[in-house]
Parts: C-alpha cells; sequence; structure tokens
C-alpha cells in the first residue's frame, strides 16, 4: 500500500464517520434530519428546528 | 433589544418585508398561507438592532386554524415592543378590519401602507396625512417589494415605541359599545392584560375568551340581552363584523382617491385572463397542457417533435457527433433541461477521467482508484447531473407559483378534491409537495379540519419532491436508451400523474373509512396577476440548489463510500474487486431481500445482477437521491467489470439496468416504488411531528402497503394486460365494501 493509498482510505473513513456523527450531534440538538443546515426558506415552521430554538 | 412584530392579512408582503428589513431569504408566494409560523430575524441598520417577528397572516384576531393561532398568541402573549400592520393600500377598506382589532391592544402600532407602487401605478391616491390624523397611528408607504420607505418605517416604529399606547376601540359608539364598556370594567378589575381587547372578543362570543373568562362571559351575554337586546335577536359577531366595516368606511374610506370610479361591468387584466384560466370546463384541461409544456420544455430530448415530424432531422440527430452534436441534439432538438442535463453529464464524466489518471499517476492502487472514481465520483456526479433539470422545473413552478396562477388552480381544483373528501385548500401544500415534502406538511396547518389535515399530511410524499427526481429521470431515460420505448417526458409526467391518482385515490378511500368528514369550507382571496419578481425566482432557485448540493456531498457522498465498500469487499474482509461483485457483503444483503420486491417485478425474477434495485430501494430510505447514486457507484463498478463498458456518466446506469434483464412494466414498477414509499428520514420525522406519535405508526404502514400495491399494480397490468380486469375487479369489490362499511357505520353511529 502507497501513502496514497492510505490517506484516501483514511480520508474516505473519516468523512463517513464525520458525516454520522455530524448527523447524530444534529438529531441531539433537535434541528432538522433534512441537511438544510435550519436555514432554508421554509425551516421556521419545521418542528425540529423549533426544538432547536426552544433549547 | 426591541421586538417588533409583522401583522398583516394573508398575502399582504410580511415575509417580503420581513426579508427586506432582516436580509433574509424566507420563502414568499403569492397565495394567502405561505407563513405557518412564526419567524425571526434582525433589523440591524438602525441605531440598535430590533428583533422583527414575521407572523402568519390573518384576517382578524379570531383564530380558526393553527396558523391563526400562532399569530393572536403571539400578539397577546409575547408583548411586542411594536406592531407593525401591513395595509395593502389597493385593498384599503378590507385591510384596515384587522387595523381596528390591533388598535384594541395597548400596543405601539405603525401602519405599512404596502403596495403603494401598484396604487400609484394604478393613478389612485390615499392621503396619508388625513388617514393618520383620523386612525390616530403612524401611517408610512413603502412598496415592500421594491424595498421602499423601509428604513422610514423602522423610524417611525422605533419612534412609536418611546410613546406608550392607550388602546382604542372603533366600536365604542356602536350598539355594543356599552357591554364592551361593561365587560372591559370587569376584566381590568380582576388584572386582565389588554381587558379592551378581551372585553370585545368577550361580547363577540369568542370561543376562546369564554373559555377563559367563563363568569365575565355569563355577565356580558345578561348585560346584552337586558340592555340591548329588548327581546329581539343579534349575532354579537356579526354586528361587531358590521359595525368595524360601518366605521371604516365612515372614516377612512374617504382618504382614497380613485383615478377612475370602478365600474362593476369592466372588467380588470386579472379578471380578463381568469375568464380564460379559470373557466369552469377548459380550467382544468389548460392547467394540464400547462403542466405538460413545462415538462416537455424540461425533460425532453426531441422538442416540439421536430425529430419525428422532419424525419430526415431525427435521423441526422440520432448519429453520433460532436460534443455539440452531443448537448443540444438527441432524438432531435433538446430541450433546456436536457442541454443543461448533458452539459454537466459531459463535464462530470470529463473530471471522472481526470481523477483516475491523476490517481495512476500518483501511484495509487487499483481499489483506491476504484473507491474515488466508481464509487464516490461515480454515485456523485451521476446525481449531480440532474441538479439542472430540477432548477428548470423549479423555475417554471415558481413562475406559475409567483404570478398568482397556482392558487387559482386551488380554487379550480377545490371542485374536484372535494369528491375526494378534501377541499382545495390541501392543493397548496401538494403542490409544495413537489418541492419538498418537509415543509409541504407544515404547510397543512392551514387546514382547519384535523381529519383532513392527517389526510393531507399522508398524501403528500406521493408528490414526487425534486429529490425523487433524480430516480425518475435516469430510469425513465434508461427506458427510451435501451428499450427505445417512449419519451422520457411523457414517461416524467405520466409517473407525475400516477402519484397525484394514487393520492386522491388515497384520499378517497380515507375519508369514506378511517377517517370519514366532510370536506371542509374553502375561502381563499385570489391574488392579482402580477410579473414574477426576478428577485424571488432566483431565491427559490438558490434554496433548492443549495439544499441538494449540501445533501449530494454529505449524505451522498457518504452513502457512496459505504455503498462502494460493502460492493467491493466480501463477509471475511477481502477485497473482491470488480468481478468478485456478486460475492460482496452488499450483494448477499441484496440478494436476501431481493424476494421481497417479486411481485413488484425487481426481485428474484431477474438475473444475478438483480439484487441492485433491492439495495437501491434500501438506501433511498435514508434520502431519496441514494436510489440513484447508489445505481451510479454500482453501475460504475459493474459496467466496467462485467460487461467492459466504455461510456460514462449516466449511460452506465442505463447499461446495467439493461444487463439485470428487467422489464419496462418493472422499471415503472420501481420508479412507483420509491415515489410512493416510505419518505426519506427528515419527512418521516415531520410527519410524526404532525399526525402525533399515537397515529404515526398507522401513516408509515400505510406508505408502505400504498407503494406495494400501486407498485404491484403497475407491474403486473403492464407484463400481463389480463391482470388489469383483475385489479379492476378488486377495485369493485372494495367499493362495494366500503359502501356497505359506511352504511354500517351510519347505522352504528344512529344507534
Amino acid at each position: 500500500m502507497k501513502p496514497i493509498d492510505v490517506i484516501i482510505i483514511v480520508a474516505a473513513v473519516l468523512f463517513v464517520v464525520g458525516v454520522a456523527t455530524y448527523a447524530l450531534w444534529r438529531k441531539k440538538k433537535g434541528k432538522t434530519d433534512c441537511g438544510c443546515g435550519c436555514d432554508c426558506g421554509s425551516c421556521s415552521g419545521c418542528p425540529s428546528a423549533k426544538k432547536d430554538k426552544e433549547e | 433589544m426591541l421586538k417588533f412584530a409583522l401583522a398583516g392579512n394573508p398575502n399582504s408582503g410580511k415575509t417580503t418585508l420581513f426579508n427586506a428589513l432582516t436580509g433574509s431569504t424566507a420563502h414568499v408566494g403569492n397565495w394567502p398561507g405561505v407563513t405557518v409560523d412564526k419567524r425571526e430575524g434582525t433589523y440591524k441598520k438602525g441605531d440598535e438592532p430590533v428583533d422583527i417577528v414575521d407572523l402568519p397572516g390573518i384576517y382578524s384576531l379570531s383564530p380558526y386554524t393553527p396558523e391563526e393561532v400562532v399569530a393572536r398568541n403571539f400578539l397577546l402573549d409575547e408583548h411586542p415592543d411594536c406592531i407593525i400592520n401591513i395595509v395593502v393600500a389597493t385593498n384599503l377598506e378590507r385591510n384596515l378590519y384587522l387595523t381596528t382589532q390591533l388598535m384594541e391592544l395597548d400596543v405601539p402600532m405603525v401602519v405599512a401602507l404596502n403596495m403603494t407602487d401598484v396604487l400609484d401605478k394604478n393613478g389612485d391616491r390615499i392621503d396619508v396625512r388625513a388617514l393618520e390624523k383620523r386612525i390616530a397611528l403612524p401611517v408610512v408607504e413603502i412598496s415592500a417589494l421594491k424595498e421602499r420607505n423601509i428604513d422610514l418605517l423602522m423610524n417611525r416604529a422605533i419612534e412609536a415605541v418611546q410613546r406608550p399606547r392607550v388602546a382604542t376601540s372603533v366600536l365604542k359608539a356602536s350598539v355594543l359599545g356599552s357591554s364592551i364598556a361593561n365587560a372591559e370594567i370587569a376584566l381590568k378589575l380582576k388584572g386582565v392584560d389588554a381587558p379592551l381587547f378581551h372585553a370585545v372578543k368577550l361580547v363577540e362570543k369568542d370561543e376562546i375568551e369564554v373559555q377563559s373568562h367563563p363568569a365575565e362571559a355569563k355577565a356580558a351575554e345578561a348585560f346584552i340581552r337586558e340592555n340591548v337586546l329588548n327581546g329581539e335577536k343579534l349575532d354579537a359577531e356579526a354586528a361587531i363584523a358590521d359595525a368595524r366595516y360601518k366605521y371604516i368606511t365612515a372614516h377612512f374610506s374617504s382618504t382614497l382617491t380613485r383615478a377612475r370610479k370602478p365600474s362593476y361591468d369592466e372588467l380588470s387584466k386579472s379578471d380578463k385572463a381568469d375568464k380564460v384560466l379559470t373557466h369552469k370546463w377548459a380550467g382544468i384541461p389548460i392547467f394540464l397542457v400547462i403542466l405538460f409544456t413545462i415538462f416537455h420544455l424540461t425533460f425532453s430530448e426531441n422538442l416540439l417533435y421536430l425529430g419525428s415530424i422532419i424525419p430526415a432531422f431525427g435521423e441526422w440527430c440520432s448519429v453520433e457527433g460532436g460534443v455539440v452534436k452531443q448537448i443540444f441534439f438527441t432524438d432531435g432538438l433538446n430541450s433546456l433541461g436536457v442541454i443543461l442535463f448533458n452539459a454537466l453529464d459531459l463535464l462530470t464524466s470529463r473530471i471522472g477521467e481526470g481523477l483516475g489518471r491523476g490517481l495512476e499517476a500518483l501511484g495509487a492502487s487499483e481499489a483506491v482508484v476504484g473507491l474515488v472514481c466508481d464509487g464516490i465520483w461515480g454515485g456523485l456526479a451521476s446525481v449531480l447531473s440532474f441538479l439542472p433539470q430540477i432548477l428548470v422545473l423549479f423555475l417554471f413552478f415558481s413562475i406559475l407559483e409567483d404570478s398568482g396562477y397556482m392558487a387559482r388552480v386551488a380554487f379550480m381544483l377545490d371542485r374536484i378534491f372535494r369528491r375526494f373528501g378534501v377541499s382545495g385548500r390541501a392543493f397548496m401544500p401538494m403542490i409544495m409537495g413537489f418541492g419538498c415534502s418537509v415543509p409541504a406538511m407544515v404547510n397543512t396547518r392551514t387546514m382547519a379540519d384535523e381529519r383532513e389535515r392527517e389526510a393531507t399530511v399522508r398524501v403528500i410524499p406521493f408528490f414526487s419532491c425534486g429529490a425523487k427526481m433524480p430516480i425518475l429521470l435516469a430510469i425513465a431515460g434508461g427506458i427510451v436508451q435501451a428499450f427505445h420505448v417512449g419519451n422520457a417526458d411523457v414517461i416524467t409526467y405520466s409517473m407525475y400523474v400516477l402519484g397525484v391518482a394514487t393520492a386522491l385515490i388515497s384520499l378517497l378511500v380515507m375519508r369514506n373509512t378511517t377517517m370519514r368528514g366532510e370536506a371542509s369550507a374553502f375561502i381563499m382571496e385570489l391574488p392579482t396577476y402580477h410579473m414574477p419578481s426576478f428577485k424571488n425566482l432566483m431565491l427559490h432557485l438558490w434554496d433548492k440548489a443549495k439544499h441538494f448540493i449540501h445533501k449530494a456531498f454529505t449524505i451522498i457522498v457518504a452513502s457512496c463510500i459505504v455503498v462502494w465498500f460493502l460492493s467491493n469487499f466480501g463477509w471475511a474482509w477481502n477485497y473482491l474487486g470488480k468481478e468478485g461483485m456478486n460475492d460482496s457483503i452488499l450483494a448477499s444483503v441484496g440478494k436476501l431481500i431481493q424476494p421481497l420486491f417479486t411481485p413488484l417485478g425487481f426481485g428474484s425474477q431477474l438475473s444475478d445482477k438483480g439484487w441492485v434495485f433491492a439495495v437501491a430501494a434500501l438506501t433511498g430510505l435514508i434520502a431519496k437521491e441514494d436510489v440513484i447514486a447508489t445505481f451510479g457507484t454500482l453501475a460504475a463498478c459493474i459496467s466496467a467489470g462485467f460487461l467492459g463498458a466504455t461510456e460514462d456518466g449516466i449511460y452506465e446506469v442505463t447499461v446495467m439496468i439493461a444487463e439485470t434483464g428487467i422489464t419496462v412494466p418493472a422499471l415503472l414498477s420501481f420508479i412507483a416504488f420509491n415515489m410512493l414509499t416510505v419518505p426519506c428520514f427528515a419527512a418521516v420525522a415531520t410527519a410524526k411531528a404532525e399526525v402525533g406519535k399515537g397515529k404515526f405508526k398507522w401513516t408509515l404502514l400505510f406508505w408502505i402497503f400504498t407503494s406495494y400495491l400501486v407498485s404491484t399494480i403497475v407491474y403486473t397490468s403492464g407484463q400481463w394486460w389480463w391482470t388489469t380486469f383483475v385489479w379492476v375487479a378488486v377495485a369493485a369489490v372494495s367499493v362495494v365494501g366500503i359502501v356497505l362499511y359506511n352504511q354500517y357505520a351510519d347505522k352504528e353511529k344512529k344507534s
């Protein structure tokens, strides 16, 4: 295995873990699951976004 | 920090003003009921920041629907420092009805006369000084759309905050004036906040007030009976509304000078357009033609069917050529959506090739090149390629919405929707469902009847959202390319129609069985037609593109990586490569669940590569774009590994689909299943919040059952035409069953 292989595989694994952790963190914080970053035009009425505000 | 509330009638421009004040990009639509919950932002241009709260539109402070409750509760409970009441200048009298109610609150207030640009255009004029004097409130002429006098409005509002305001009522001189004064004294003694407002509502017999102050309500009723009625009958609510309008006509209407006296015989431009577009018989067919034209302009590879009309041109187009020919001509002249799609597909293919060469030059191993080029880029590119078509389609939808046409379609469909148990009000959330199910489900809060609302929430995912579009387009394209059947635009349009038909039939069944009830009344103010604002259109598109790209570069990329690993490694965690994919972890999982889809046509009857459909349907539960991303990842491996195909991009998906041995009816069934089954995680969470935890499990079962049934019908009817008669018989028996059930239920109810 060459360094480039190791770098890419580690980056891919970290990316997947990162996305999963971020999604779980957002869920725990009560943010939306849709990944819109809570700034979508119709977000204000979104039940999950509300939970975040209340916190 | 100061807190100002924006209150006004629906579709008066509150959200446009909110965006102008706060620099937000909240969704604006030319129809009443776009905003269903309060939304906050900050005005930063003044000496100190001001919190701006955009409230849902209300006609009065007596709420009927959940979003009207939100507005009333905020104004009464959250004590804003100032109310900015948006009044449509072109419809002064009707808008001032709410103003006369807001005046009954002890809150500083400013009237923002919006759409004065339209007033100027008509040559009409409002004497602002006279209005200000008579209404005893600051009045500022603004144009929220053109951001005219916005800062002046804020300065007047900040000035108003410095002067505490005493509540006044225009009803004091009315027949119920003494009753209101009495009730006000009683509520003041009780220590109630905003006693004048509550006193008016008590006399009006407002349900919420009567429940909150039962003793005072009884006393007010007795007072009216003894001192006002003298044995006569009186509808207090109607009497108060009448008194308000009489006062408005007498005191405020004269401030408006019209350039020309309105004639009842003379039709405005909007009226003239409506004569055709909302015609009793022609209205719906015109709408269907407009929709088909939109689909044709977005998805057709044979624009205006020129390639078929002029055979020589069609033949020339189908012969392979250079880059320009590839982009602009497929079966004829391509539509705008297809041109952009082809260009992006070509670009992503070149990037993919470049990535492969770059990695090989760096000495990366075959597996890593496969991970990056086939796994990540193959999946991502297959989804991203559809972005232009999604944006073109939503541009057309936004134009229809912004022009005011969609509100008219809701009005026209009310007649038809009533037969299915819901009112035309359900159409607006449904049409929003074409964009995204999440805001669409939230928007059902504008519906007053709870059962009708729940039924609508359930069927919203059947209106194919933007995320499902890549599935539709890729498979429709696959059917045309691999089987030479039909046109991509016709197939896509038909699948959209299938979704709508399933929604309507489901509504009919629900509203006659588990969610019985009459459709509620539907009253909607039709907005005047206007040219869509370029800024609003671009904001709508930006919103959609941002969401799509964000999702593609996070969840979709992560899913592609996982799919690639699982499809290239065996249970012993040994690298199998493209050639060994059929023994991979993913293949074994796919083969395990594959029989479940046999009645739907994409199960065990397919070749040894058929498991890809089962796997794609599964990954689609995370995000619908994942279906095609999974196809993209797997196709990049399968096409290269098994088939030795040299084609790039989405064509690989077509090659893979053809290799599985799947038939056209099964492909249509696959689209139907993904379109109708359990939506993405976000929509599932929203549905759970909107229908409640208890009823949610039934909603989930409803989605699974409906998608399975409809897909089975699509597959079997397409594969063996005679089964159509079996399904018709089943439908007839079901109708008889429902009628008998209803008769039984009615008897039970009566007894």
